[in-house]
């Protein structure tokens, strides 16, 4: 057990405690067992967690990106010890601090350090896979960007998975931080500038998530995995419109309009059947003609 | 308010009679008749033969549903019946049923989306005010949660469906079908005592289950693993994997609530992880029995009525089948917004 160790979050998978660390304090991350699962089971799943994160960690702070050092790793206890970062979390800043809701020039300078962190990540092939603005804080000693939680991240160099996490940062964007759609375009931009394959992402963001994204900036507040296609809703007009342009010039800084959209029901009825690639129609001659 | 539907989206041929009262909104069950397309063991249904059956039998089951509820037809005030997800051929040899009573008896039709009919009808039973649903069965498996009109889809399989793949894995081991392929494995599952470790994939709330079967077929013959030790690391496995992607739903967005509908739901051992998961939470899990986790015709019903009540009909001419019909297409009329 951890000594001396103070609880002070509680998640789904692990426990984060506070605890000394030979001269430190460290932040202990402790997996703990599901009683669901079968043991053998459980416990090769949490050492692969375990490893998985602490390599992300490892490998992070090797090539640069500040992310927590890692102290120490407990295969047995499936904890990790790591630094124990003094900062503010981004999500914060972004809520409570005045400076940053008001002033753009800040918003902008935290938005380079954003993009920037993210290309580094991104240039290891490190997809951290939970991009939100509590997983990202700003060290107290020299304002630099902290990326932290490497809980579900994994190692893979291909563009989709690179456009995930982007659009996971967009989202937790847009549906916590209202009018941030330029700091979002500001961190796109600065993505690209440092990072030389950030073509690639960004063209398979644009490609595969086009249509979702504006549908989620249409009705961004909504939590979760939106999979509709933007024609499902009948808009009214001026988010049809919202959408048009947004879609025509794909820039971030249309207008976006918050709120669900006015949806009909008998809209869907539509597209059920024009988005169908079957349609069946229940023709007596037609299905008598594949009977043996 | 009488509604009869109208279900065969698969291998299940179901008809049931629902009754809503319009003053207290208190649902009655009047009739749920089933008749189960069954194949030999190390076959699964073919959607011709899917489709042959459920024409041969849905007249004797309409019969049989309309004596068991003792309703005239008269007193039917809508036809209900899927409009799809499901298999083409079978889809529509039962809308064709529903299409020709409508017009025969002259009554209005609407098209239900089977995802939320198993959704409705869980919740009716049980009671769950607005649980995240885990909703597994042979041709779906989604984690759904609610919110502004819509059951948003917040995790689901990115190949087969978890039932597809107990029954395929069924027919890899020969297990009898009769009456379903996941009854049997339950059944082989409880005597199997050696875990066997099988691909485990998760992948943020989404998980995948193909890599399971193909490894199961490299492995039965290899090692000295019984039937019984197969089944049951397969359930452990797969029912690890559904847990744990509920569990992410719920901690995202903070729900105590779990309601388990689809066909695999009525595995006793799949509730038991859930409730053992829940338990760490402090939340409640809510499941039903064959009757309703199983596809059935009440449900569409339900469903269907649910609709109807809001000033749903689905016109005649718009009365067709899709096989491909996501739970988010369809708008919740019937709910509040939150």
């Amino acid at each position: 057990m951890i000594e001396n160790a103070t609880l002070i979050k509680q998640g789904a998978e692990a426990r984060i405690h506070t605890a000394p660390f030979l001269t430190r304090t460290a932040i202990v991350k402790e997996r703990f067992s599901k009683a669901y699962r079968h043991p053998i089971l459980d416990k090769k799943l949490t050492a692969r967690r375990v490893n998985q994160e602490a390599r992300c960690l490892f490998k992070c702070r090797k090539s640069g990106v500040d992310a927590p050092a890692l102290y120490f790793v407990d295969t047995e206890d499936s904890t990790i010890y790591m630094e124990f970062v003094r900062g503010t979390i981004v999500k914060d800043l972004l809520v409570t601090n005045s400076e940053y809701i008001q002033n753009k020039g800040k918003q902008d300078e935290l938005a380079k350090k954003i993009g920037i962190a993210l290309a580094k990540v991104h240039e290891i092939d490190i997809i951290h896979g939970d991009l939100t603005t509590s997983n990202l804080m700003l060290r107290e000693s020299n304002q630099s960007l902290v990326v932290i939680d490497f809980g579900l991240s994994y190692i893979s160099s291909l563009p989709e998975d690179k456009a995930v996490d982007l659009y996971v940062l967009e989202r937790a964007f847009l549906s916590t931080h209202p009018n941030s759609e330029e700091m979002f375009t500001e961190i796109l931009d600065n993505y690209q500038k440092t990072y030389n394959a950030s073509q690639w992402v960004l063209s398979k963001l644009a490609e595969d998530y086009g249509d979702e994204r504006e549908v989620w900036n249409v009705q961004c507040g909504t939590q979760g995995k939106v999979i509709h296609r933007a024609s499902m809703f009948k808009l009214n007009e001026e988010v049809t419109l919202a959408s048009t342009i947004m879609s025509s010039s794909r820039s971030y800084n249309t207008k976006v309009f918050y709120g669900p959209p006015k949806c009909e029901p008998e809209r869907s009825e539509e597209i059920i059947e024009k988005g169908c690639d079957m349609e069946y129609w229940s023709d007596p001659v037609g299905v008598k003609k594949i009977e043996r | 308010m009488i509604a009869i539907g109208f279900e065969g989206s698969a291998n299940k041929l179901g008809i049931g009679i629902i009754e809503h009262s319009t003053e207290t909104g208190v649902v009655n069950i009047l009739a749920n008749i089933r008749h189960t397309h069954v194949t030999p063991p190390g076959t699964g249904f073919l959607p011709r033969d899917t489709a042959v059956h459920h024409r041969e039998h849905i007249i004797p089951v309409v019969k049989e549903a309309l004596k068991t509820s003792n309703v005239q037809i008269k007193d039917i005030d809508v036809i209900c019946y899927t409009k799809g997800p499901g298999m083409g051929a079978p889809l529509v040899s039962v809308a064709i049923v529903a299409r020709t009573l409508a017009l025969l008896w002259n009554k209005p039709i609407v098209g239900v989306n089977h995802c939320i009919g198993h959704i409705e009808m869980g919740r009716e039973i049980t009671g769950a005010d607005n649980p995240v649903v885990l909703y597994v069965s042979g041709g779906n498996t989604q984690v759904i949660a609610y919110s502004e009109h819509r059951y948003r889809i917040f995790g689901e399989t990115l190949d087969i469906a978890v039932g597809n793949c107990l029954d395929r894995f069924a027919r890899i081991l020969n297990l009898s079908n009769d009456p379903s392929p996941g009854y049997n494995i339950e059944q082989h599952a409880k005597k199997g005592k050696k875990f066997i470790e099988l691909p485990y994939t998760v992948k943020g709330m989404d998980v995948s289950f193909s890599g399971i079967l193909s490894n199961i077929e490299t492995i039965k013959n290899e090692q000295s693993c019984s039937p019984e030790d197969l089944c049951f690391s397969l359930q452990e496995t797969v029912f690890a994997m559904l847990v744990e992607i509920t569990e992410r739903a719920m901690a995202h967005i903070g729900s105590k609530e779990v309601l388990i509908v689809g066909g695999v739901g009525c595995n006793l051992r799949l509730q038991e992880m859930m409730a053992q998961m829940v338990e760490q939470r402090d939340g409640k899990v809510f499941a039903t029995d064959e009757r309703f986790c199983i596809d059935n015709g009440i449900m569409i019903a339900h469903a269907g009525l649910l609709a109807y009540r809001t000033g749903f009909i689905t016109p005649l001419e718009r009365s067709t089948c899709t096989q491909r019909f996501r739970t988010d297409e369809v708008y919740v009329a019937w709910r509040d917004a939150n």
